[in-house]
This record gives C-alpha cells, sequence and structure tokens, in this order.
C-alpha cells in the first residue's frame, strides 16, 4: 500500500465525520438566515407553548377525550402490528431462502421476496395511507393496511436478517437427521431467533403507536386527531394533555418490552409483577390486546373486510391507478421536462432538509450524552461522581424519551406555529425527534465500552481528556457514525411527512397535489422519492464500507 | 551491586464485601528482582497487584514504593514512571493503530495538548519506532491493533511499558489467553528487556513451569496469605504438591 491509501486508510472514520461536518456546515448555507424566519408573533406563540408544558389541561372532559383517543391509537397499532407480523413472518421466511435446498431456486425466490419488502417500506406508512385514502376513501382497513404494508416490510427484512444468521451447525444436525425443511424451521431457525424476534417486534410495536397516532392526518381519529385539533383551536394546554397520554403509552411499552426482554433472556420463569408470573401476564396481555382490538375495529368501528376487497374498491383502484399514470390526458408532469426540474430542486431541498436534521440532532446528542451513560454517571469510566450527576442523568434521559415519544409530523406541527414554512422547521421537528433516538443509542454505546484499556490508559499516566481522546472516542467513533448513518437514512424517508404540513421540499408539494387531483404529478414526486431513498441506501452502504 | 528496595508492604489485608482476598502480607522487593506470583484463581494474585498499581486501596498496612508511601503519589503521570502495568491483552485500545497505543506510554511526559496532537501527527515517531523493533513489529506501525493476533498485541503492550520506561513493570497473568509457543516467545521477551535495563518484574502466573524457567523469586499465594517465599533454585517438587493438594483439600471441604 503506498503512503497516501494507508494514510485515508488509517484515519477513514477522522475523514468520513470530517466531510460529514462540511456537508453540514454546506448546508447551512442553503438557508437564507438574513430573513424573517420566525412568524411575527412566532416568540411569543413559543413562549405560550412552552408555559402550557406545565399547566396541562387536566379536566374531566379533556382527560375522558384522552383516554378514548389513547384507547383508538393503541387499537389501529395493534391491528397494524399483527397485520405486519403475518405479512414479515411469510416473506422474511421466503426472502430468507432457508426453505430451498436448490440453489437456484434459492436465488430467485431471495432475489423475488427482497425487491418485495424492499419496496413496502421505502414507502412511508403516511404515504401509504393517503394513497389509500385518495383510492378508496377512510375506512379503517385503509389505516391499518398503510400501517401494515411498511411496517411488514421492515421486519420481514430484519426477521429473514436473523434466520440468515443463525449458526450453521444445529442446522446441519437436524438435516443429517432427516427433517424437512419447514421441520428444520420450526424445530431449528425458529426456536433460536425467538428472542431477537420478540424483541424487535416489541419495539417495532412502539413505533407503530407514533404512526397510529399521525394517521389522524388522513382523518383517522385517536391522539394525533385531537392534538391537531386542539392545536388549530391555539389550546396549547389541551395539546400538552394529550402529548402526556401519547408519551406514557410509548413509555409504558418500552418499559414492559424491557423487562420481558430481561426476563426472556436470562429464562426466568419466576420473574412476577403484583404476585402474578410476567411472562403469563404479558402473553394475556398482548392476547387480550389482539383480540379487543380487532373486537373494536370490527364491531366499533364497523370495519368491512369483505367489502375492502370487493368489486367496487377493485374498480376505484384501478380507476385511481389509471389516474396516476395518466391514462388519456395530455399534461403528464413524469414526461415534462419543466416538471422534472422542479420536482429535482425539491428533491434537493428534501435531502438538504434530511442533512440539517441530522446535524441538529447530531449537535443535540453531542452536548448531552456524556451525562447519561451509566458508566459516566456513575464514576465507574474515569471521571469521578459528583452529586449532580444523578439529576443531569435523570433530566436529560427524560427529555430523550419524551423527544421521541413525539412523533416527527407532530413537532412539525408545532414548530410551524413558530417557524415560517420552509426547510427549516422541517429540519428542527425531525430533529427534535430523532435527537432522542440518537441520544439513547450513543449513550448505549458509551455504556458498552470496554474499561479495561481506559483503567490501563490511566495507569500509563493519562489524564482524563487524555483517556477521552486515547480511549473512549477511537473506541465509540465507529459506533457513533453508524447510528448517525442509520438515523440519516430513517430521516430521509421522513422528510415527506413533515413537508405535509407546511415545511417544504417534496412533502409540500405532494400535499398540494393531492388537494388539486394533479395525480401525474404525485407519480413524479413519488419516483424522485424512491429514487432518494435508494440514493441514500446506497451511499450509506459506501459510508458502512469505509469505516468497517 | 547496592541492594535497594523498591517495594515494601508491611501487613496488609483487603477484604471485598467482607471476604478476605489478602491477609496480614508483609515483605520487601529489592530493585531488579525477577518475581513470579504464583497459586491458583482465587488465591490474591491479581488483587496484590492492583494494589501495587495503585488501581485499589489496601483494606489495612502500609505500602511503600520506592521509599514512599503510595499515597503520597499524587499525580499518576508521576506514578506512571515509577510503575507500569500490562495485563491480558485487553490493555490496548483495538481500534487505534498501533503507533497510537504504544505512544500512549508517552502520556505520562507530555502535556494534553500534545498528547491529542499526537494522534495527528505522531510525536516522538522515532521512540516508537525503536521501541516497536525491539518486540519485532516494526513492520506492524501504521497497523489497526484489532488486526493483530493476541500474541502480537502482547508485544505492542510490551513496546508501550518500554516507552513508558517505569522503574516496576507489573504484569497480571500477561499469558493466560496465549497458546504455549506464544506465551513462552512473548515472557521470554519480558524477562530479558527488564534483565537488560534493570527493572524490577512481578508477574503473577498460572504455569509453574514457566514461573521456575524465568524468575529468580517466587511468591506462592493461597486462600490470600503466603504459603512460600523462595528463591527458585530452593523449590522442591514436594513444595509444589503441597501448594496444589492442599488445595484440593480444601476445595472438598
Amino acid at each position: 500500500m503506498n503512503n497516501s491509501k494507508k494514510f485515508i486508510h488509517l484515519y477513514s472514520k477522522s475523514l468520513l465525520s470530517l466531510g460529514l461536518l462540511l456537508i453540514f456546515i454546506l448546508s447551512l448555507f442553503s438557508i437564507n438566515w438574513e430573513d424573517k424566519l420566525i412568524h411575527s408573533g412566532g416568540k411569543a406563540t413559543l413562549a405560550q407553548i412552552s408555559r402550557a408544558i406545565f399547566s396541562p389541561d387536566f379536566s374531566g372532559e379533556i382527560l375522558h377525550l384522552s383516554f378514548i383517543s389513547t384507547w383508538r391509537t393503541l387499537v389501529y397499532a395493534v391491528a397494524g402490528i399483527s397485520l405486519a407480523i403475518i405479512i414479515a413472518f411469510i416473506f422474511g421466511v421466503l426472502s430468507s431462502g432457508i426453505l430451498f435446498k436448490n440453489k437456484t431456486t434459492k436465488k430467485i425466490f431471495m432475489h423475488i421476496f427482497r425487491r418485495i419488502l424492499g419496496f413496502m417500506r421505502s414507502i412511508h406508512e403516511l404515504i401509504w395511507a393517503w394513497l389509500f385514502v385518495a383510492a378508496l376513501g377512510l375506512t379503517p382497513f385503509s389505516a391499518i393496511f398503510a400501517l401494515a404494508i411498511p411496517y411488514g416490510g421492515t421486519l420481514g427484512r430484519i426477521f429473514s436478517d436473523m434466520l440468515k444468521d443463525v449458526s450453521n451447525k444445529p442446522i446441519e444436525a437436524l438435516d443429517s437427521s432427516g427433517a424437512s425443511n419447514f421441520q428444520i424451521l420450526f424445530y431449528g431457525y425458529l426456536p433460536m431467533v425467538k428472542l431477537d424476534m420478540i424483541s424487535y417486534t416489541m419495539y417495532r410495536f412502539e413505533c407503530a403507536v407514533r404512526s397510529s397516532a399521525i394517521m389522524s392526518f388522513i382523518g383517522l381519529g385517536g391522539l394525533g386527531y385531537q392534538i391537531q385539533l386542539s392545536l388549530a383551536d391555539l389550546a396549547y394546554n389541551e395539546v400538552w394533555t394529550f402529548i402526556f397520554f401519547l408519551v406514557s403509552l410509548v413509555i409504558f411499552i418500552d418499559l414492559w418490552s424491557n423487562i420481558l426482554r430481561n426476563i426472556l433472556i436470562k429464562d426466568n420463569n419466576k420473574s412476577s409483577i403484583f404476585g402474578l408470573n410476567f411472562k403469563k401476564l404479558s402473553f394475556l396481555l398482548i392476547l387480550t390486546l389482539l383480540i379487543s382490538s380487532w373486537w373494536f375495529i370490527f364491531k366499533i368501528e364497523g370495519a368491512d373486510i369483505f367489502s375492502f376487497f370487493s368489486e367496487k374498491n377493485y374498480y376505484y383502484t384501478k380507476k385511481f391507478l389509471s389516474e396516476l399514470i395518466g391514462i388519456g390526458r395530455d399534461d403528464i408532469a413524469y414526461l415534462n421536462l419543466f416538471h422534472w426540474k422542479n420536482a429535482l430542486v425539491l428533491t434537493l431541498q428534501t435531502l438538504n432538509m434530511s442533512i440539517l436534521a441530522i446535524g441538529f440532532s447530531t449537535i443535540g446528542m453531542l452536548i448531552t450524552v456524556i451525562p447519561v451513560a451509566r458508566n459516566i454517571s456513575d464514576g465507574s469510566l474515569g471521571r469521578t461522581a459528583k452529586w449532580y450527576n444523578r439529576i443531569l442523568f435523570s433530566i436529560i434521559r427524560f427529555i430523550y424519551i419524551f423527544s421521541r415519544a413525539v412523533p416527527e409530523l407532530i413537532w412539525a406541527m408545532i414548530v410551524i406555529f413558530v417557524f415560517k414554512p420552509g426547510i427549516l422547521p422541517g429540519a428542527i421537528a425531525l430533529a427534535l425527534h430523532n435527537f432522542g433516538i440518537l441520544g439513547k443509542l450513543s449513550a448505549e454505546a458509551i455504556e458498552g465500552i470496554d474499561a479495561r484499556p481506559i483503567k490501563n490508559l490511566s495507569t500509563s499516566g493519562a489524564n482524563s481528556p487524555e483517556q477521552l481522546f486515547y480511549g473512549i472516542i477511537p473506541d465509540i467513533m465507529k459506533k457513533f457514525i453508524t447510528y448517525i448513518i442509520y438515523r440519516w437514512e430513517v430521516i430521509l424517508r421522513t422528510t415527506i411527512i413533515v413537508g405535509f404540513v407546511g415545511a417544504g421540499g417534496l412533502g409540500h408539494q405532494f400535499k398540494l397535489s393531492m388537494s388539486y387531483f394533479h395525480y401525474t404529478e404525485i407519480t413524479l414526486i413519488l419516483v424522485c422519492y424512491i429514487l432518494l431513498v435508494w440514493f441514500a441506501d446506497i451511499l450509506s452502504d459506501k459510508m458502512r464500507e469505509i469505516i468497517k | 551491586m547496592l541492594k535497594k528496595e523498591i517495594i515494601s508492604i508491611n501487613n496488609i489485608s483487603k477484604e471485598f464485601k467482607g471476604k478476605k482476598a489478602l491477609s496480614s502480607l508483609s515483605f520487601n522487593i529489592q530493585k531488579g528482582e525477577l518475581i513470579a506470583l504464583i497459586g491458583s484463581s482465587g488465591s490474591g494474585k491479581t488483587t496484590l497487584l492492583n494494589i501495587f498499581s495503585s488501581s485499589i486501596d489496601p483494606t489495612q498496612g502500609e505500602v511503600i514504593i520506592d521509599g514512599k508511601g503510595i499515597n503520597e503519589y499524587k499525580s499518576n503521570k508521576v506514578f506512571a514512571k515509577k510503575v507500569g502495568m500490562i495485563r491480558q491483552q485487553f490493555d490496548l485500545v483495538e481500534e487505534l493503530p498501533v503507533i497510537h497505543n504504544v505512544l500512549a506510554g508517552r502520556l505520562s511526559q507530555w502535556s494534553t495538548t500534545k498528547s491529542i496532537l499526537s494522534l495527528l501527527i505522531p510525536q516522538d515517531k522515532t521512540l516508537a519506532i525503536k521501541s516497536l523493533k525491539r518486540v519485532g513489529l516494526e513492520d506492524k506501525l501504521y497497523e489497526k491493533t484489532s488486526n493483530l493476533s493476541g500474541g502480537q498485541k502482547q508485544r505492542v503492550a510490551l513496546a508501550r511499558l518500554l516507552v513508558q520506561n517505569p522503574e516496576i513493570v507489573l504484569a497480571d497473568e500477561p499469558v493466560a489467553s496465549l497458546d504455549p509457543t506464544r506465551s513462552e516467545d512473548v515472557l521470554s521477551l519480558l524477562v530479558s528487556l527488564a534483565k537488560e535495563e534493570n527493572k524490577t518484574l512481578i508477574t503473577s502466573l498460572h504455569s509453574v513451569k514457566y514461573a521456575k524457567k524465568h524468575f529468580n523469586r517466587i511468591i506462592a499465594l493461597r486462600n490470600g496469605k503466603i504459603f512460600f517465599d523462595l528463591p527458585t533454585k530452593d523449590i522442591t517438587e514436594s513444595r509444589l504438591e503441597d501448594l496444589y493438594s492442599l488445595q484440593e483439600l480444601d476445595n472438598n471441604e
């Protein structure tokens, strides 16, 4: 290897971080900071909204409404995720290729089903929802399928990866004992990946609750819907009440899945809550949720699976698709150079927004992450524990969980009250949501540090900053960059959503075109969006390769 | 040669949550001695070394390093010139290139600014190259440490110790996770480096064979007490049998 190559290889992580920092700084220039970015009354509104946090409306009427809305949000999340699990299981098994012995069949199946899963998850649930509603109108199943399809895509991909990563030895043993491929699936693969599957599904369930809340945007009732109504009434105290309910629901699921995971890992059957076996309790809770949710959807919401798959809906779908393609029209947007130019500008804006968003959340994370890592907070890694560490730890941890429990779209609805429409409020909303996730992941990365090399640096005479630069940063840099890239991918997929409420980019145009029934423009926007997501996938794969 | 006491411990005990790890140990160590600590797991070898390296404090008793009480060394930078430690191969920062892991031995000399600058432009590079040459790894200067084998990592840790240049070298099971050829390789390197520079070396070992081959004084610990403390030439097979057979009896109780 020649010298310059060696240098690049050696400092790949530093160089990549430097490059990413430069891109972020460049993206800052895209905003005209001279302009008035805040509404004339924006500061006062911000103050009002902030004050309202401390005086949420807990009157009987609002509480009653909160409970009903929380229930509805939960019901749709449960329905969506249960359907997603079925989709994910079937498609995931097929795309993992473990059912096929013949190499060519295996390859073909894996390829086809990976593509299908990829397509399902590349379109955000709200876009699916909007497409369903535009084609078929608002029925319970529009919302449920809108959730189930992208969630099925993500879960299916993860299930498939888990199955592929299963250790070979036990599988070969089963194979040589004459078990069929189906038997191997149930006796070999599934028992080995069960734990990971459950714990990842629980995490996605938490996300599904957030997604279910923002289905309000297509008119589905629930917490998101109430937040939207109260915001329109400028009743910020009510807004926070509903948000607190959403946050509590998310925290409850988060805690529950953490406890369940720990019990399953330790294979501890004796853990109990209020004298009841926790594993059994969880199982009963899941069963109750499933039955009551589906009962609610069929009985109270009047969902009808047969009318959803009726001939009438088939006709509407065909009509909607032909409108998207623009059959029989002469002003087809995706064949028009002017429209393309316009769409590409918006695509760039969207990209820009995603970079700003990840930049802001990274800055927020870097400022807050040190005091919230348990091993630093309690003084076991380097710094001595101070009395204020515990307080700081709790406050920031709470901010993390709060910021991530509120979906991007709801942050955007609030931010847009303060900032003028454009990519800045979109980026801020995305950053507010992702900062909590990034912070949590990064704190866990610091907690995972091997303390031995750091202790040894201290024995070699290194002081705290030296331990930071020689021991801690080299250890966590790779993980941090990986998380940042991963969150950037997610953010890019979501930029289109925050655009709906006036945060610029492709999403904003999507909403406008939808309301003017310019369906061929929708097609063009979706093409640009999918291209962008695809480009992000390739780029992030490349970056991951660099830091490997 | 003038004998000089570099370490002396007086009646030290250490308890962990009420359990005695060491009880009332006293002995002296002269400058330049090569000492092996033997005894089965849990006999207190690592605890003793951790007390010498000032990682933990004894519950009772005093530790004198080169004429000064161990707690009188206020700065770990000064202490690092007296005492250096090498453990199993988990000493190194895996993500750093070899050169920076070696130069970490220099942190006791450098200012913070110089230390951080060195991550960009390696300082005292010739020193790093010299010590890597001594351990036979000069071609790995810019290799990522995680790419090295266990034995190579251990030699990098030795190179760091050479750069740090402490008067006393502590080694805690330095060859525990290495295969026999590499163990022999690393141990003889460690001992010959210590001999050349007249350093005091205290190593804990599982293997009595290595202890007898490379060291001139052997201290055997059992249940936190000294079982014997003898020049290597006075160690007899029956002594060793006692050490381990008694242990079995203990375990059967």
